[in-house]
């Protein structure tokens, strides 16, 4: 089992007390699976993401749990070691990559910096790493956009490098956050098809956290519903989807059709 | 009509600002400095010309509690007794003969409260030959407590004229060029533009040097007033005229064009009111400018003269490191400048935060 | 379209300058009665001199028309002649010009190294007992008069003799080595320099600290942790360099502001500068030294101003990005 978490609990400090955010989540992702994690907006999925990579922001703390990760329990992990898990063995892929990209440095670069800290090549062969990412992620000139500004890509070139980013050091386990919601639908299709192209040829295990059921439908193994930060309903794609006990999973596939 | 709308925000507004410790303490801060201005005459042992060269930077008199047996008494304090040092420098040794007790509510120099009550009663003083010098003596034996106080008037009404004259002349200016838009704004805006490339010190110097010799110090006075305010009003009449670009668009400004009201009356009651919580922070905030003008002006001789006291000028005195070396005392002025300055900034960010999020355009309720 | 932004900001200053300079010259005539009579009553003018300027500046024809010489003059580079130093007028300016540079420079340099690591140290402490320190005092360093605080370090240096009490050099200057030259200069610079930077400091950390703060909120700082970078690299490499950006422009304001402000300090602290020396013409109505002083200042104070507007115009991501 490559992550499983237990009875995560999350809560967020605001003026009015503590407010729960995510409530004794539990679910598993085995190695090659691909997980979707599932839910409307508030929850608590993407804040869930976040707690696997330790990245909560200030206001959010754990307060029961745990997080094992090929069987370490990332929450007492020391930071050190958080870090090298962090784009190493765990990797993150964001929703709206224009902003999740930094404006001023190249997109080559930002890739760049991934392996100079995760792995041991040197200058040369980190450049010809960070091109074969982008053929791999089917980016046709590679060179050129690796010497590109991210504003100057379009939406889907921008995903597609955020991928090859987050597969630079090849990490075991990707998280991906509404990776497809910024981008039309032309552009989706061909994401997703990529998506499955890497889970099938480089072995990845992917947490998909989304709103989406269509892209559920498409790409997932396995599915764990959530609604206010706890967990509805999980089993495999096809039972979930076709045969859903809750009534919220059902209300949400009502909503595809 | 327009203003019951305010009533109910400003109300939250200040209350708001009564919750916020420090602002409230330094509206007290200066209004104890404003009224001590006012009461100068009463609150200050000496008229502000009352020199004594026998005093001549003379240390501060401590005030004693006890006699000599250690007992208490009612404070009063010792003569002094001037004496040279082998390089003729003044030294001054208590003399323990002479005792002057403080005396409260004394007769002192005599004045006009408001500029024609007679009176000669003073808060404190001592009896003569005694000088009762708290804070010590500038080059000329006069008490720096007494110019100090007296001071205050000039430093801190100059900020007060200023601001009056700059806000008159920049909220109409702004309102107008905000109000008809095109080349009248066009026009007014160029100008505002012009004055405010010119370096500010620089263009005070200037100012300040066209001023004829002969003027006297109330016209001096006065034509300081005046070049601070030239300066200042561009920049505000910027602003407003921007928020005002904004408030002619709404309901009421057409609705008072169709009842008729003259443009003058519309912009004066109607549009400019809506500017209220911007002006009155930017008013807050830019009475030390002036003031630190006023100062710094007399600080070099350009501003208030001698015999009147501002605290710019008294600071001049500092001006030489032979007294700041040996009377450190006379950098006393420089202190209530920036107390002054302090408190208006505090007031005026506190203001800024009460009345935030109404604090561009005022909105209809 | 960046040119025409520059000619246009010519076409208001000129007239402007023009009016400003007519006005002065014409008022300081006006109230210190006709100048040759001043001249006459300095026995260290010659009467050749006197009347070199005379025929020089037309002195003895209607003030207008004097103007009107002093700016064909100005155009030919003939500046005018300074009777209270007794100099031409730009050999004056032209050294004390570079002595307010150096004050100025020295101010930008102490102000930006002490500001940006401030600010952001107060963002990535924020709201903890640094933060609030460094506000404080920012908020304190705003408020005090630069003269008053002048004032109280000469006071301070007197008492302690850590620093020189004014001037540039010292009366050895000229005997010592190179090192000891830029030592002493650094001495002499101490009092002023701090004076003038305390308040820039304070409002410079104010942004930075704004902008950091800003910053640190943005997605692609989260990812650069996600990437399992070292703090240091995230705040340093990401943040900083997105957080510094529209401070550059500020620079240039800077720059032109110090010019001005310095005046005041300058003849507080003896440092023979351009704001010193205006200020003495002003006393003494020393005309054309006035009237340089004030044009060269205004004109420095304009250019600084434009090349921060440029500056500002080509940091826009509107125009950085075509």
């Amino acid at each position: 089992m490559l992550l499983e978490i237990q009875k995560l609990s999350i809560v967020a400090k605001t003026e009015q007390g503590e407010k729960p955010i995510v409530d004794r989540v539990s679910f598993q992702v085995q190695e090659r699976n691909i997980v979707a994690l599932v839910g409307g907006s508030g929850s608590g999925k993407t804040t869930t993401g976040l707690a696997v990579m330790r990245l909560l922001a200030p206001g959010l703390n754990i307060v029961s749990g745990s997080i094992y990760f090929n069987g370490k329990n990332i929450l007492t992990l020391p930071e050190q070691q958080v870090r090298d898990l962090r784009g190493g063995q765990i990797a993150m892929v964001f929703q709206e990559p224009l902003y999740a990209f930094n404006p001023v440095f190249r997109v080559g670069y930002q890739i760049d910096e991934v392996l100079r800290f995760h792995t041991s090549l040197t200058v040369l062969q980190r450049q010809r790493r960070v091109e074969e990412l982008l053929r791999q992620v089917e980016i046709k000139e590679p060179m050129r956009i690796a010497q590109s500004y991210p504003h100057q890509l379009s939406g889907g070139l921008r995903q597609r490098a955020m991928l090859a980013q987050a597969m630079a050091a090849n990490p075991q386990l990707i998280i991906a956050d509404e990776p497809t919601s910024n981008l039309d639908v032309t552009v989706q299709a061909r994401i997703l098809t990529l998506f499955k192209k890497l889970r099938d040829e480089f072995r990845l295990t992917l947490l998909l956290i989304t709103h989406d059921l269509g892209l559920v439908q498409y790409l997932s193994d396995h599915v764990v519903v959530l609604s206010g930060g706890k967990v509805v309903e999980q089993g495999p794609a096809s039972d979930v989807l076709q045969r859903p006990q809750e009534p919220y999973t059902q209300t949400l596939l009502e909503a595809l059709k | 009509m327009s203003k019951d709308q305010y009533s109910v925000q400003s109300q939250n507004g200040f209350q708001r600002f009564r919750k916020n410790g420090w602002a409230v303490f330094c509206l007290s801060v200066l209004v104890l400095l404003y009224g001590a201005a006012l009461l100068a005459d009463f609150i200050s042992p000496y008229s502000y010309q009352n020199e004594d060269r026998n005093y001549s930077y003379c240390p501060p008199t401590s005030i004693q509690f006890h006699d000599e047996q250690g007992r208490l008494r009612w404070p009063y304090i010792y003569g002094f007794k001037i004496y040279f040092d082998e390089y003729h420098k003044r030294g001054y040794e208590i003399n323990r003969e002479e005792k002057y007790p403080l005396k409260l509510f004394t007769r002192g120099d005599p004045y006009k409260f408001l500029g024609f009550l007679p009176g000669t009663i003073r808060l404190f003083g001592v009896e003569r030959p005694g000088r009762l010098l708290i804070w010590g003596a500038d080059s000329r034996g006069r008490d720096l407590f007494s110019r100090i106080v007296y001071g205050g008037r000039i430093s801190l009404s100059i900020g007060l004229f200023g601001v009056f004259i700059s806000f008159s002349i920049g909220l109409l200016v702004g309102g107008i060029a905000g109000y008809y838009g095109g080349r009248v704004d066009d026009i007014l805006m160029r100008i505002c533009e012009m004055i405010m490339m010119i370096p500010g010190f620089y263009l005070l110097l200037a100012l300040r040097a066209m001023v004829p010799a002969s003027f006297n110090s109330v016209q001096v006075y006065f034509s300081i007033v005046i070049i601070l305010s030239f300066i200042g009003w561009a920049g505000l009449a910027r602003i407003i005229r921007g928020m005002c670009l904004s408030i002619r668009e709404r309901e009421f400004v057409l609705a008072a064009k169709v009842m008729g009201l003259s443009d003058l009356k519309i912009i004066v009651r109607h549009v400019l009111p809506h500017t209220l919580s911007y002006s009155i922070i930017a008013i807050m905030l830019s009475i030390p400018g002036y003031i630190l003008a006023e100062s710094a002006l007399s600080l070099i001789g350009l501003g208030i003269q001698d015999p009147y006291a501002s605290w710019g000028n008294l600071l001049s005195e500092a001006m030489g490191i032979i007294q700041i070396h040996f009377a450190p005392w006379i950098l006393l002025p420089g202190l209530f400048i920036f107390l002054t300055v302090m408190c208006f900034n505090v007031i005026g960010d506190a203001l800024r935060d009460c009345l935030d999020p109404r604090f561009r355009v005022e909105e209809n309720l | 379209m960046m040119l025409r932004y520059v000619i246009r900001r010519f076409v208001v200053a000129v007239p402007l300058l023009l009016v400003m300079t007519l006005l002065t010259f014409v008022l300081m005539q006006k109230t210190t009665g006709s100048f040759y009579d001043m001249l006459r009553l300095d026995p260290h003018i010659s009467e050749d001199t006197i009347n070199r300027y005379i025929r020089l500046y037309q002195l003895d024809r209607p003030v207008i028309y004097q103007y009107k010489q002093w700016v064909l003059n100005l155009l030919r580079g003939e500046f005018g002649y300074s009777f209270y130093y007794n100099i031409p007028v730009v050999s004056l300016i032209s050294s004390r010009l570079w002595n307010t540079f150096i004050l100025s420079f020295s101010s930008i340099v102490l102000t930006w190294t002490v500001a940006i690591p401030l600010g952001i140290m107060a963002a990535v402490h924020h709201n903890r007992w640094l933060d609030r320190l460094i506000q404080s005092l920012s908020y304190v360093g705003l408020a005090t008069p630069s003269f008053f605080l002048a004032l109280l370090l000469l006071f301070f240096a007197s008492q302690t003799g850590l620093f020189p009490l004014g001037g540039m050099h010292s009366a050895q200057y000229d005997d010592l080595t190179w090192w000891g030259k830029f030592w002493d200069l650094l001495r002499h610079l101490a009092i002023p320099v701090i004076t003038l930077s305390v308040g820039s400091i304070g409002a410079l950390q104010r942004i930075m600290r704004g902008n950091m703060l800003e910053v640190l909120r943005q997605q692609y700082i989260l990812t650069a942790r996600a990437k399992g970078l070292p703090e240091n690299r995230v705040i340093y490499r990401h943040a900083l360099r997105n957080a510094i950006n529209p401070l550059i422009t500020l620079m240039g304001y800077e720059f032109s502001r110090l010019l001005s402000g310095a005046a005041l300090l300058e003849i507080i602290c003896s440092w023979p500068g351009l704001g010193a020396l205006m200020l003495t013409a002003v006393r003494s109505k020393d005309i054309y030294l006035v009237m340089a002083s004030f044009i060269m200042g205004s004109v420095l104070f304009l250019l600084g101003n434009l090349f921060a507007d440029i500056l500002l115009a080509r940091m826009d991501p509107r125009i950085r990005y075509e």
